[in-house]
């Protein structure tokens, strides 16, 4: 499904400067496009006007026929839960529930149950079967970022965000993980937007952006 | 999607079900103290109210004698005129546990839709009617009347601490001719003669007993009422510390649902839903918890009631819906209340909120002066209520403002405390200590603050209670001159007694007396001979000049400290007396444990002015009253129990005071135990977050046992500095109890006496309880592996 950001706008109190001074870019279905940029470039506040975490003061986002301005905080909670995966730096995973059950989460949420063998399939996909009856604080951080991809692919999204999702990883587990979150999301059909710090993860993804205050570089 | 929210929301309490089960023991302690508390008040209401409708005939008027008893030539003629009267006698007969009201009644005119004529109905009316028929009495109080001359015959349906006979039995029992009044059948004639042609010494009188009754008692039970809700408030601050902790706790997973696509307005809904859940549950607990206690607190308080007052309440408790309802009602809206903060700001939190939970120390660091501000209203408030007065209700709201503006201030004051001692710190470790033990201030406010509370209660109404047990004690040792009391029947046996103690040269004091109303209000009116030991011995609060001698001669009256403050009289003012005279008034005795107005004057004007005055008391100045009892009984057949010496009297009277506050000693410990699980679930729940805190310390060279032993100390240095600023605030608590709720509850001002040895066991029990909750939590940190501290820098918690 494609995704169109048209002149987006986003400023922040306090600050003269807007965060996000008129961007615009587009992504095709199944695309994978690496946003990079320096620390305070507005790389994770695209990503969260993007997924209708924070509503842009101007411009537009649109997936496919949904345009995000316009909804209320329940439009946009439901956009998120159906149409999006995300992928947090910090795992943002539920630590109560088990890492079956964190798997399986959003799906419930879009109403998409999934059953025991589709949780174990990712999971084995994954290289976390054994993990299933774990909490979150019991795993390493690349077996919870594991949990977190799979949870954000489970319910089958439409777009994948990534907000620095291997940046909380030593080097060779943020490959493995990158790894898994390219192979995965490229079964299911989604876009994938990545934000990262990592020149040599960027550099695998299909098409790369460059943020610099508050515009996109070409 | 709500299954899977719900599952989220409610695994938290999975993991962490110490935290479930301290929020729903907080909330159904605070649920049962107030619903006991609560069921009490109903039973001894429903008690009233059942014996106001035996005694008045169901709410019926009565014709009662300007002056003495209704003689049996008025009523036939009021029978006669066409006046549907029922004739009642209406006295008390002594049992073998106590006295007991017995009322003697007409069968076959008592109005048939009343109590009355319900017990009596047309199954046991046979037994029941004659000189030869059976009392009726509940089975309790048969248990109390004892053995009596009749026959007795229990019917559980009737009023506890009432017999119920036929007119001729009660006469009999009581000795008594003529009739007490006269109930007013609701059905009569269109026509009649007036009341003052007929019997002109007879007025009419509305029912109004149980209003009697609940006035007399409401102090106490606005007493208890009052301890309740310093209880549920006290359980409040738990659950308040529990729901806080558990949203604080959940701050991430409010985040990571509203970034998974969960709107704010539902999160908050399932919430509500839980809140509800839990408070539905904890309330259930709490009131079967609230009916065990209330079945355990019952005699007490029922012995109180018919110490203090005459009033009967023995039944086993019945609790009505209403009950019930209302304790689920009282646990939802405290939990509503505990929870409103923390929904509002779910209800706020934009789904970028903070992912990590701030550390809980932190969570109401910014509240502390909003709560110093409304200490201060309530200081105002409580101020305001002192200086306009108000009566009870006043003094209530002087109290709890009181209460509340030092809880409030308790963490401000603490903080500057511990400012001042952090200066006095040497070393890094020292200065960590105090820095440290500030930052948990606020994580630990609500804790400390139930316990200043409990605290605070526990000083003020022990203090309370140890001053008017001095003061009655040595009231009692003051007011009971005689050495033995002897109780006679008829006027024979009266007239035998005292030629045999003149014989014997002793010294006799009549204690004969009447009653009737005084300015609206039932009083009891006492005769005293003219003898110098009522001068050397009764406690004069106020005075005329030459007092005894000018009461003697009959020139004027003393009366109690209760209806001189509620009249207003001093010496030296008019006092009109039942019989339409008036007299001067001499002098304001005090009269501990008194509900009633009293008044003293000259023995021969009781007996001239009240001829049908009771006149069967005596008291006795020996210096054997043991011999005396065996002579009297030997020789002139006065049966033993009809005697009681006066350390049996006093032994009586003080079991009476210690039943008195076995009720509210009984609520203090419960509060001080609330308080003191408030605290041990505070220092586990904040030892669960402490890791981030401690580690960098642990790090950085101080052993985990030092770090546990530093723990243990910060609880005992709280506790310890908590219990002296209650020290006042008890203080100042007993104040207000003896000088502005005594005096608007009872009638009677007491000296206030302090008890610096209590407040040692205390403050040590205050200790104690602070240690053992810290010495779990302190353990817990000793022993905690070493890998659970490095991840705190692993940044993987």
């Amino acid at each position: 499904m494609r995704l169109d950001v048209k002149d987006v706008v986003k400023r922040f109190p306090g600050v003269e400067a807007p965060v996000l001074n008129g961007i615009s870019l587009s992504m095709d279905a199944g695309e994978v496009v690496a946003l990079t940029g320096e620390s305070g470039s507005g790389k994770s506040t695209l990503l969260h006007v993007i997924a209708g975490l924070e509503p842009a003061d101007g411009g537009d986002v649109t997936l496919g026929e949904t345009a995000l301005s316009g909804m209320d905080d329940a439009g946009r909670a439901a956009f998120r839960r159906t149409e999006l995966g995300i992928v947090f730096q910090q795992f943002n995973l539920i630590p109560s529930l088990t890492v079956g059950k964190n798997l399986g989460f959003q799906a419930e949420l879009a109403g998409k149950p999934t059953g025991k063998n589709d949780i174990s399939s990712m999971a084995q996909a994954l290289g976390i079967i054994d993990q299933m009856a774990k909490y979150p604080e019991e795993l390493s951080g690349g077996q919870q970022q594991r949990v977190a991809i799979g949870r954000a692919l489970m319910h089958g999204p439409k777009l994948v965000l990534a907000d620095e999702p291997t940046g909380n990883l030593d080097e060779a587990t943020s490959d493995a993980v990158f790894d898994l979150l390219l192979g995965e999301t490229a079964k299911t059909g989604a876009s994938l937007l990545i934000v990262t710090h990592s020149e040599k993860l960027a550099s695998r993804a299909g098409r790369r952006l460059h943020l610099s205050r508050g515009q996109i570089e070409t | 999607m709500t299954p899977a929210m719900l599952t989220a929301l409610l695994s938290h309490w999975k993991r962490r079900p110490f935290q479930f089960l301290t929020l729903i023991h907080g909330l159904a302690l605070a649920t049962a103290l107030w619903s006991g508390v609560q069921a009490i008040n109903a039973e001894a209401r429903k008690s009233y109210d059942e014996a106001a409708d035996t005694l008045t005939g169901g709410g019926l008027p009565n014709l009662v004698a300007r002056n003495g008893l209704i003689a049996h030539e008025t009523y036939i003629a009021l029978r006669r005129s066409g006046w549907l009267v029922s004739p009642v006698v209406d006295g008390w007969i002594a049992g073998e546990r106590g006295r007991v009201r017995l009322l003697g009644i007409d069968p076959f005119t008592a109005p048939s839709d009343s109590t009355i004529g319900t017990t009596i109905g047309p199954d046991s009316i046979g037994d029941t009617m004659g000189s030869e028929g059976a009392v009726l009495v509940n089975p309790a109080t048969a248990n109390r009347l004892g053995a009596l001359n009749r026959t007795v015959r229990e019917v559980a349906t009737l009023t506890p601490g009432l017999a119920l006979a036929d007119l001729t039995v009660a006469s009999d029992l009581m000795d008594q001719q003529g009739y007490n009044r006269l109930i007013v059948l609701p059905d009569q004639p269109l026509v009649q003669p007036d009341l003052e042609d007929i019997a002109p010494d007879l007025r009419t009188e509305q029912a109004d007993t149980a209003e009697d009754l609940s006035r007399l008692t409401d102090s106490f039970h606005l007493n208890l009422t009052a301890f309740g809700l310093l209880s549920f408030a006290v359980g409040l601050f738990i659950v308040n510390g529990a729901v806080g902790l558990a949203f604080e706790q959940r701050r991430p997973v409010f985040r990571t649902l509203r970034a998974l696509g969960a709107s704010s307005r539902r999160i908050v809904a399932l919430l509500i839903v839980e809140l509800l859940s839990f408070a539905i549950l904890a309330g259930a607990i709490g009131i079967v918890l609230g009916y065990l206690i209330a079945s355990l607190l019952l005699p007490d308080v029922a012995a109180t009631l018919r110490g203090l007052y005459g009033a009967s309440v023995e039944g086993t408790l019945t609790l009505s819906p209403v009950w019930w309802l209302s304790g689920l009602a009282i646990a939802t809206l405290g939990t509503g209340l505990a929870s409103l903060n923390g929904l509002i700001q779910v209800a706020r939190m934009p789904p970028l909120a903070p992912a990590k939970p701030r550390a809980w120390a932190m969570v109401n660091a910014g509240t502390m002066r909003g709560q110093l501000i409304l200490a201060v209203v309530f200081l105002f408030a409580a101020l305001a209520a002192l200086a306009i007065g108000g009566g009870l209700v006043g003094g209530f709201v002087l109290l709890g403002g009181f209460l509340m503006a030092c809880a409030l201030a308790l963490p401000a004051i603490l903080a500057g405390i511990l400012l001042y001692l952090s200066r006095f710190g040497r070393g890094p470790l020292s200065a960590w200590f105090w820095a440290d033990t500030r930052q948990q201030l606020p994580g630990l406010s609500l804790a400390l603050m139930a316990l200043l509370l409990a605290l605070a209660a526990n000083i003020g109404v022990g203090t309370m209670v140890s001053s008017f047990r001095d003061t009655f004690t040595g009231w009692l040792d003051q007011r009971l001159v005689s050495d033995l009391y002897v109780s006679v029947e008829t006027e024979e046996e009266s007239s035998l007694l005292q030629d045999y103690l003149a014989e014997r040269g002793l010294d006799v004091l009549p204690i004969w007396e009447t009653e009737g109303d005084v300015r609206g209000a039932p009083a009891e009116i006492y005769g005293v001979v003219d003898h110098p030991v009522y001068e050397s011995s009764w406690p004069l609060l106020s005075r005329s000049p030459d007092v005894w001698e000018r009461l003697h001669d009959g020139e004027g009256a003393l009366i109690n400290e209760q209806l001189a403050r509620r009249e207003g009289l001093s010496p030296g003012d008019e006092l009109e007396l039942p019989g339409g005279w008036s007299t001067q008034v001499l002098g304001v005795y005090s009269d501990y444990g008194n509900p009633l107005g009293q008044v003293v004057i000259a023995l021969p004007l009781l007996v001239g002015t009240y001829p049908d005055a009771d006149k069967g008391d005596f008291g006795v100045l020996t210096d054997d009253p043991q011999r005396l009892r065996q002579e009297l009984v030997a020789e002139l057949g006065i049966p033993d129990e009809q005697m009681t010496d006066q350390a049996a009297l006093k032994a009586f009277s003080m079991q009476v005071f210690e039943r008195t506050f076995a009720v509210t000693g009984a609520l203090n410990i419960l509060t001080l135990s609330v308080a003191g699980l408030a605290i041990l679930i505070a220092l586990l729940t904040l030892s669960a977050m402490r890791l981030p805190q401690l580690a960098p310390v642990w790090a950085l060279g101080v052993t985990r046992r030092k770090l546990a032993q530093l723990e243990f100390v910060r609880a005992l240095l709280l506790a310890a500095l908590t219990f002296v600023l209650a020290l006042p605030v008890g203080i100042g608590l007993a104040w207000v109890l003896l000088t502005v709720i005594n005096v608007e509850a009872f009638g009677w001002r007491l000296p206030m006496s302090l008890f610096p040895r209590d407040w040692i066991w205390l403050g040590l029990a205050s200790l104690a309880a602070a240690g053992l909750a810290s010495l779990w939590p302190s353990r817990q940190l000793a022993k905690r592996p070493p890998a659970d501290l490095i991840r705190v820098f692993a940044h993987e918690r």
